[in-house]
């Protein structure tokens, strides 16, 4: 439900296991899915978001209060007594710890990523799956990703002969 | 590393990778490294993952993703000794490349993703697509004599060459005596253009220059 605190419009964002997150607007609206939500006016009840169970949509609420922009909306003044490059390394560091989950996590962040639609998530999550897995072999990335590798043996020692460089 | 510990099924395993909409793990394939033998690599963890990483679209988007300059993969070598295919690192070696030598082969030209290389003697021309692996040969045009200048480009017309990889392409000759052919990739078939004569002017082999639509070649009078 929409409502007003201290000035900051709320949104009640929900999880299909039945839990209700109230987030400011300006951090909810970092997901450019409740972003057309709310500018198209489908958003004056509390929005269910389909999906995202509530242990994941509260890292990605997490997430979204982190990168709220610090001018505007929320009115924090950080950027002013803060140099950007400074509150950029910042973030860097914070984006690092967070990342910092089991594989099924970050798996479930891609997918809430990409469903809500928040770039600088996506980025983070996919980027450091593919860098967990762009030095492995064939088989490390398939244990990695549980993905089956549905070629016929004779395929895969014909590509591998051929193209021994690729595999060194 | 930790996160590749065993092959078994944890209760916090995630589904399966393939579970995952194709749209989510292009999100993923688009952050691989431009070289090339990361996508190479990765059409070999599965024909799933090769059908999405070949997708005109998918290429489309990674270029998109990796916007600029692109990577210089290899150099071409006409000298007699070191090699024809000199590749900038391991990331990159197709391995028709290691059957091709400087005394059966020269490096003519390169454009747009393609090499046109010409095989010693034969009057056979390869247009090379060193991404794709796609080869086109070609005769060399009947009236080649003398000095002459040629070079491979992209057909489509397009302001971006960023990705001509299913572009149709040209392979334009000009010559010092006898004007110009132009061969179009549809046809396959020499077709004389239209020409100036100068008497008094020869080509400069040198490698030509394109400037918006219009070839340029050395010549001096």
């Amino acid at each position: 439900m929409a409502t007003r605190e201290a000035g900051k419009k709320m949104i009640m964002l929900k999880s299909p296991d039945g839990m209700e997150f109230e987030v400011e607007e300006a951090v909810a609206m970092e997901s450019q899915t409740i972003r057309k939500m709310i500018e198209d006016d489908c958003a004056d009840t509390a929005i269910l978001i389909p999906n995202i169970n509530s242990k994941i949509l509260s890292r990605v609420i997490e997430y979204c209060n982190k990168h709220v922009p610090t001018t505007g909306a929320t009115g924090a003044a950080a950027s002013d007594t803060v140099a950007p490059a400074a509150l950029a390394e910042d973030l860097k560091i914070w984006d690092a710890e967070f990342i910092k989950v089991n594989r099924a996590t970050r798996f479930n962040l891609i997918q809430a990523a990409s469903y809500l639609n928040i770039k600088g998530l996506l980025d983070l999550t996919s980027q450091t799956t593919i860098d967990t897995i762009s030095d492995n072999s064939l088989e490390e990335i398939r244990s990695f990703l549980s993905t089956k590798n549905d070629y016929l043996p004779e395929e895969e020692q014909t590509i591998r002969r051929e193209n021994q460089w690729a595999f060194q | 590393m930790d996160e590749f510990a065993g092959g078994r099924r944890r209760p916090d395993s995630p589904p399966p990778l393939s579970f995952f909409p194709d749209d989510m793990l292009v999100e993923i394939l688009l952050r691989l490294p431009p070289e090339p033998i990361h996508l190479f690599r990765a059409s070999f963890v599965s024909k799933l993952w090769r059908g999405l990483v070949h997708g005109a679209r998918f290429l489309r988007r990674f270029l998109d993703f990796h916007r600029g300059t692109p990577p210089v993969l290899v150099f071409f070598n006409n000298q007699l000794g070191p090699p024809l295919f000199v590749p900038t690192s391991g990331g990159f070696a197709p391995s028709t490349a290691a059957k091709m030598s400087t005394g059966n082969w020269s490096a003519l030209n390169c454009r747009h993703g393609r090499a046109l290389l010409e095989k010693l003697g034969s009057g056979r021309l390869l247009v090379w697509d060193l991404v794709t692996g796609h080869q086109r040969y070609l005769r060399v045009p009947p009236a080649c004599g003398g000095i002459c200048n040629s070079t491979v480009l992209c057909a489509a017309g397009h302001a971006d060459h960023g990705d001509c990889h299913s572009c149709p392409f040209l392979v334009v000759y000009v010559f010092s005596r006898s004007g110009s052919a132009i061969c179009a990739s549809e046809t396959g078939v020499w077709d004389e253009a239209t020409s100036i004569e100068i008497p008094s002017l020869s080509l400069v082999p040198r490698p030509t220059a394109l400037v918006g639509n219009t070839l340029l070649v050395a010549a001096k009078l």
